[in-house]
C-alpha cells in the first residue's frame, strides 16, 4: 500500500533528513516508526501526507507516485489519510464537536451524516459527553483523543500519528495505542512515529527503525 | 498483509453528493466569515472606514461632474444660435419660421430681428448713416436669435441640432455661440476621465487595503488553515470565507462612501441654492444617481473580493512550500 523507494529528503544545506530509505507497508498493517529525535520519523510521515516532497526517490501509495499527483488532487488524496499530531492542533475557538466534524465539513457531508459520524467517533474515543466543550477545557489526554477522533471521522485508509503519546503518561499512552489497535482491526493502515521504545514493547507490531535519516531496521517486531 | 474484503469494506468511503456539498460548504464559509469578523472586529471596521473614504473621492467627483453643467448653466447665460435668413425671405416668412421653431422643446426664447430695424440699429451705432443712406437696398437679412439649453449643445446632440437648424428652408447661414459650451464640454470630459482615473487608482487602493486586512486575518488563523488543509480542504474551501469577508468589507466601504458623499451634498445644497439666488436663478442639483450608487456598491464588493483573493492566494502559495 505504501512504498518508499530509495527516498531521500534534504532541507537546503542541512544534513539529509532521510537518506535512501526503502521499505513497504501492506494495507492494514500496524507499523511503529522508531528512532531518536531527528532520525527522520516525522519527515517520513510528512512525505506520506504530502506535506512535503521527496528530494530523490519515489513514494508510492496504492501504486501511485505521490510526486505525480496534481496539486488540485492533493486535498482528495489527503481525505484518505488521518493525521494525528503530538501537540493535537485542535482549533481552540471551536467546540469539540466542530473540531471532530472538520474533515466532514471540508468534504461537504450532510449535517445528519456529520452528526452521526462525529458522535460515533467521539463514542469510540470515550468522549461523547464532551461534544459541546471547548478544547481548552479538556485534559491533555482528552485533547489527544479528540485529535484521534478527528483523524478517523472521515474513515481514512491510512492513519499517521507523529508522537501521539509524547505528552501523555504511560497509562494514557497505552490506552491511546490500544485505540489505534482498534482502528487497525477494521483494516486501517496505521503508522505511528514514536521514540518511546518501552511503550511499544507492550504491542507486537512491526517496527521500522531510523537513525540519522537512514533505515536501520525494517522488519523488527516490537516487544 | 491483511487486505481482506471485510477490511476493505470497512475503509470504503462514501462521497457526499456534489451539489448539496457545494451549498453546505458555502454555508460553512459564511459562518467562518462571520467568525473572522468577530475575531478581527476592530481591524475590519477600520478597514471598512478607510475603504469608504477611498471610494468617496471618485464618487464625489462623479456627482460633481454630473452637476457641473447644471451648475454652470444656472449661473451663466444660455448659449445662442443665430440664423441669418435668405435675403428674399419676407418678414412674414421669417415670423413663420420663428413660430415653427418655437414648437421645438429643445429651443428657448426666439427673437426675430427685422432687417430694417437691424440696419437702423447698425447705422445708429456705427455713425455711418450717410453712407448707408446711399444704398439702394438693405443688404441685411432678417435674423433669428435662438436661446438653447446648454445640455442640447453638448456632444452629438449639439451637432445634430446644429445640422437641423442649418437645413431649415430659408436659412442662409447659421452661427453658433458655441465656443464656451465646447470648453465646458471639454472640462466636463476632463472631469469625467479624471474621475475614472482616480477611481482606478483608488480602486487599486481598496484592493490593497482589503488584501492587507485579510492577510492579517489569514495569518491569525494560520494554524487553522494548515489543519484544515491536512483534513483535505481544497484551496477554494480555504479561500472562500476570506472572499466573503473581503466582498463584505468592500460593500460596507461602498455604503460608507455613499453616506459620506450624500451627506456632503446635503450640506452643500443650501449654500449653492443661496448662491444661485444671488445670480437670480435656481439650481436643480442631482444627488448620487441610482445607477452610480449601484456601481459603487458592486465595485466595492468586487474590489474587496479581489483583494481577499490575491491575499489568500499568495498565502496559500507560500504555505504550499511548508504544507504541500
Amino acid at each position: 500500500m505504501i512504498r518508499f523507494d530509495n527516498v531521500s529528503k534534504n532541507y537546503g544545506h542541512q544534513q539529509d533528513a532521510l537518506r535512501n530509505v526503502t521499505f513497504s507497508v501492506e494495507q492494514g498493517e500496524f507499523i511503529f516508526l522508531t528512532g531518536h529525535s531527528g532520525a527522520g520519523k516525522s519527515t517520513l510521515l510528512r512525505l506520506v501526507a504530502l506535506m512535503d516532497h521527496a528530494s530523490r526517490g519515489e513514494v508510492l501509495v496504492d501504486g501511485r507516485n505521490l510526486e505525480r499527483i496534481p496539486r488540485r488532487e492533493i486535498p482528495y488524496y489527503r481525505r484518505r489519510i488521518g493525521f494525528i499530531f503530538q501537540e493535537h492542533r485542535l482549533l481552540p475557538d471551536r467546540s469539540v464537536f466542530d473540531n471532530v466534524a472538520l474533515p466532514l465539513v471540508v468534504a461537504g457531508h450532510r449535517s445528519s451524516e456529520t452528526q452521526k459520524r462525529v458522535r460515533a467517533a467521539l463514542d469510540k474515543v470515550g468522549l461523547l459527553n464532551r461534544e459541546t466543550a471547548s478544547p481548552r477545557s479538556l485534559s491533555t489526554g482528552e485533547q489527544q483523543r479528540i485529535g484521534i477522533a478527528r483523524a478517523v471521522v472521515n474513515r481514512p485508509q491510512i492513519l499517521l500519528a507523529d508522537e501521539p503519546t509524547g505528552n501523555l503518561d504511560p497509562t494514557l499512552s497505552l490506552e491511546i495505542l490500544k485505540l489505534f489497535g482498534q482502528f487497525n482491526d477494521v483494516g486501517v493502515t496505521v503508522l505511528i512515529a514514536t521514540h518511546d521504545l518501552e511503550l511499544i514493547c507492550h504491542l507486537h507490531h512491526r517496527q521500522i527503525a531510523l537513525a540519522r535519516g537512514k533505515l536501520v531496521d525494517n522488519n523488527a517486531l516490537a516487544g | 498483509m491483511t487486505g481482506t474484503t471485510q477490511r476493505r469494506a470497512a475503509v470504503r468511503r462514501t462521497a457526499p453528493q456534489a451539489g448539496g456539498a457545494w451549498l453546505r460548504q458555502h454555508r460553512s464559509s459564511i459562518k467562518d466569515a462571520q467568525a473572522n469578523f468577530r475575531a478581527n472586529r476592530g481591524a475590519v471596521i477600520l478597514s471598512v472606514l478607510v475603504i469608504g473614504i477611498t471610494l468617496a473621492l471618485p464618487l464625489g467627483l462623479q456627482v460633481l461632474q454630473t452637476n457641473f453643467l447644471v451648475l454652470v448653466g444656472s449661473l451663466g447665460s444660455h448659449p445662442h444660435a443665430t440664423l441669418f435668413l435668405d435675403r428674399d425671405v419676407s418678414h412674414e416668412q421669417a415670423q413663420a419660421i420663428a413660430d415653427s421653431l418655437a414648437l421645438d422643446l429643445r429651443l428657448g426664447e426666439i427673437k426675430l430681428i427685422d432687417r430694417d430695424a437691424a440696419l437702423a440699429d447698425f447705422a445708429g451705432s456705427s455713425g455711418l448713416e450717410n453712407i448707408l443712406a446711399t444704398l439702394a437696398t438693405n443688404p441685411l437679412p432678417h435674423t433669428l436669435v435662438i436661446a438653447i439649453d446648454g445640455e442640447h449643445f453638448i456632444g452629438q446632440r449639439g451637432d445634430r441640432l446644429e445640422a437641423e437648424l442649418r437645413e431649415i428652408a430659408g436659412v442662409s447661414t447659421a452661427k453658433f455661440d458655441i465656443t464656451w459650451v465646447r470648453r465646458l464640454e471639454a472640462l466636463a470630459d476632463l472631469m469625467s476621465r479624471l474621475a475614472v482615473a482616480i477611481a482606478a487608482i483608488l480602486g487599486t487602493g481598496v484592493v490593497l487595503i482589503t488584501g492587507n486586512t485579510i492577510r492579517v486575518g489569514v495569518h491569525s488563523r494560520r494554524d487553522e488553515i494548515e489543519v484544515t488543509k491536512l483534513c483535505g480542504a481544497t484551496d477554494a474551501f480555504v479561500r472562500r470565507p476570506f472572499l466573503y469577508s473581503g466582498a463584505l468589507q468592500g460593500f460596507g466601504g461602498a455604503i460608507i462612501a455613499i453616506l459620506f458623499v450624500a451627506s456632503a451634498f446635503t450640506v452643500l445644497a443650501g449654500p449653492l441654492d443661496r448662491l444661485a439666488e444671488l445670480y437670480g436663478t435656481t439650481m436643480q442639483l442631482t444627488n448620487i444617481p441610482g445607477p452610480s450608487a449601484v456601481i459603487v456598491l458592486v465595485c466595492g464588493a468586487i474590489f474587496g473580493w479581489l483583494g481577499a483573493w490575491i491575499s489568500v492566494s499568495v498565502y496559500l502559495r507560500e504555505m504550499e512550500v511548508r504544507v504541500g
